[in-house]
């Protein structure tokens, strides 16, 4: 009885071993990003106001959610469900702005000034002349949710509704993006921290 | 009557007229299975379901907001709250109590879901939510190896199907074939601990993956998704309507028909339950004047049709349950567009059915039929936080609608036994 139970205890601490990695590799994998990435600065847009709020966060529509690819150079082909490759430049008002649109992995590294932004199609938009190239398509970053409480989204939501939200995001060198600051009007008004 | 009281009643006519048994002991046998069929009391029932939604509970402090904690705070508590759990786990099987035991495994693989939920929300992930799903299914699959605990693997069996799918419905692809060896690997666990009722959970998750294929196929094709879906369902009722067909101790199929009824059912439900899932317009096979799925449709719901015409006049079925039946399998057809009336017909279909599932498995002593009921109506609650919480509508409204749903349940219940009673004592 008493090696079963010592037997019984130690495959329960390598459960909880194992499944406690699993949840602090999560974290580090987000705080190194926060503290190691390129930072980023993206214009967000009003949404449906029916949509505008979902239990205490903030849904986040950026400028680059929908690109349109007739107006950028690069692949058209895409399907929902592809990851693709956003290349982003800043520009002189300090936000950045897509240059072009690849399918995933083909960019090797980025241009001088350029940072590799990775998506998920979420729906293709069929161009008139082509069925299987888009004219448009929207893209998840998976940096689309604010989670904060109800008061201050509902205060965040009223400042991006008149357009001078901004969110930076650190994107690490493979393109994932994480939140990592708030601007209302060109002042950073939120820095989210670490711990 | 329940039917395994009618076949005892007149065995023991048979066998107290050629002695085998004294008058005295054949009434107290009768007896003996009345009392144990009133032990499932209205009071059980509203008390499984209520833990469905005491667990469903737990979900709405995961979507609350911690406002006042910090990040370090928040993990703290996370990490504590897994341990401790795992604490109670070692207490429970050294104070020799295995249910709490398995409950409080149950508990800790809830937590390390939550956990992940409560990271992903802490640090604002928004990224792939199959991922998360995957994470929590290997956590669960781990638990179930390492501590031998089968509520974890029925969980893990559950999240696999559920990760298979996840992509399939956001993003109608890629294809779920990677459920196959995640499958395989569980399969490996139950066989490895000897647990022979994992294999019906096993069996049950595997009928998910045809559903997602077709999915899958459907969108790659251009055919609508939600038909296909409703062709498997009818599959299902084939299969179940087949099976209350032979439910007779002479058939050839002796001793398989309640499987075979609960599998068909199981498939149904969850082919009905996937086509909730769709997030753009449904269209029929009517709508996009697609010849082969309007005659696939009307083979199955006319198969469907003869077998529980048969069976009602075999005296297997009521004209009651076949008509419910085959009006289950035949509804879905007429779904068209995105509006609230095709979503409220698809619910009522669902919910419908799971209540006559509940209903059926009780008033013929069913238990498959009374699981699958009772693991169906949690899994279409959870559907409706989820869709309620994804609107407007605050969790207040998620708890009313619940709230009201368990008391008609419970209710029809009563009713339900109370009939069940009255038989018996006539």
């Amino acid at each position: 009885m008493k090696t079963f139970s010592i037997t019984f205890g130690l495959a329960l601490v390598l459960t909880g071993l194992l499944q406690t990695a699993a949840l602090a590799w999560m974290v580090l994998d987000r705080v190194q990003l926060l503290r190691t990435g390129t930072e980023i600065v993206l214009d967000t847009r009003p949404v449906d106001p029916r949509s505008l709020f979902r239990g205490h966060y903030v849904i986040l529509n950026y400028e680059i959610s929908t690109l349109d690819l007739q107006n950028l150079p690069g692949s058209k082909t895409f399907r929902s469900g592809d990851h693709v490759d956003v290349l982003i430049e800043r520009q002189d008002t300090g936000t950045w702005d897509p240059a072009s649109v690849h399918s995933a992995g083909s960019v090797v590294s980025p241009p001088d000034g350029q940072v590799l932004l990775r998506g998920r199609v979420r729906h293709c938009h069929r161009s008139d002349h082509s069925d299987s190239e888009c004219a448009k398509i929207t893209v998840r970053y998976g940096a689309e949710k604010y989670f904060v409480y109800k008061d201050r989204a509902l205060e965040l939501e009223r400042v991006r509704d008149k357009r001078r939200l901004r969110i930076i995001l650190a994107v690490s060198e493979d393109g994932e993006a994480a939140v990592k600051g708030i601007e209302d009007g060109g002042r950073r008004i939120y820095n989210e921290p670490l711990f | 009557m329940p039917r395994y009281e009618t076949r005892l009643k007149r065995d023991l006519a048979n066998w107290t007229e050629k002695g085998w048994v004294t008058p005295e002991g054949a009434e107290a046998v009768l007896k003996a299975v009345a009392s144990r069929e009133r032990r499932f009391s209205i009071a059980n029932i509203v008390a499984i379901l209520g833990a469905v939604l005491l667990c469903f509970s737990v979900m709405t402090f995961v979507s609350a907001n911690w406002e006042d904690l910090s990040k370090g705070s928040r993990l703290a508590i996370l990490f504590t709250a897994l341990w401790a759990s795992y604490g109670a786990v070692y207490y429970a099987k050294l104070r020799g109590h295995p249910w709490i035991c398995e409950a409080a495994l149950l508990v800790s693989v809830g937590l390390f879901g939550g956990s992940i939920m409560l990271i992903s929300q802490t640090y604002h992930l928004d990224g792939n939510a199959a991922d998360a799903v995957l994470l929590w299914a290997l956590g669960a699959l781990t638990t179930g190896a390492l501590a031998a605990s089968r509520s974890a693997l029925a969980a893990a069996f559950c999240l696999f199907a559920l990760w298979a799918g996840w992509d399939v419905f956001q993003y109608t692809q890629p294809p779920p074939w990677m459920f196959l060896p995640a499958w395989g690997l569980t399969m490996v666990v139950v066989w490895w601990k000897n647990w022979t009722p994992g294999f019906h959970i096993a069996l049950l998750s595997l009928i998910s993956w045809p559903i997602f294929m077709a999915y899958y196929l459907a969108a790659q094709h251009d055919y609508p998704p939600g038909q296909l879906a409703v062709l498997l369902a009818q599959f299902g009722f084939l299969i179940a309507a087949a099976a209350f067909s032979s439910m007779r101790p002479e058939s050839r199929l002796s001793g398989f028909q309640n499987p075979m009824a609960a599998y068909g059912i199981a498939m149904a439900l969850l082919a009905i339950f996937a086509n909730q899932m769709i997030t753009g317009p449904i269209k029929t096979g009517f709508d996009l004047a697609i010849g082969p799925l309007v005659w696939a449709h009307m083979v199955l719901v006319l198969g469907v049709a003869g077998l529980v015409a048969w069976s009602v006049h075999v005296r297997t079925l009521k004209a009651s349950d076949a008509g419910i039946l085959l009006a289950a399998s035949a509804l879905p057809i007429f779904l068209s567009g995105n509006g609230f009336p095709s979503r409220a017909l698809l619910a009522g279909v669902m919910i419908g059915l799971i209540v006559w599932t509940i209903s059926f498995g009780l008033r013929h002593a069913k238990p498959s039929l009374k699981i699958l009921g009772y693991c169906a109506f949690g899994v279409e609650l959870l559907h409706i936080y989820f869709r309620t919480l994804g609107s407007l509508m605050d969790t207040a409204l998620f708890y009313l609608l619940a709230g009201l749903l368990l008391t008609g349940l419970a209710f029809g219940f009563a009713k339900l036994h109370g009939q069940s009673t009255e038989t018996r004592g006539a």
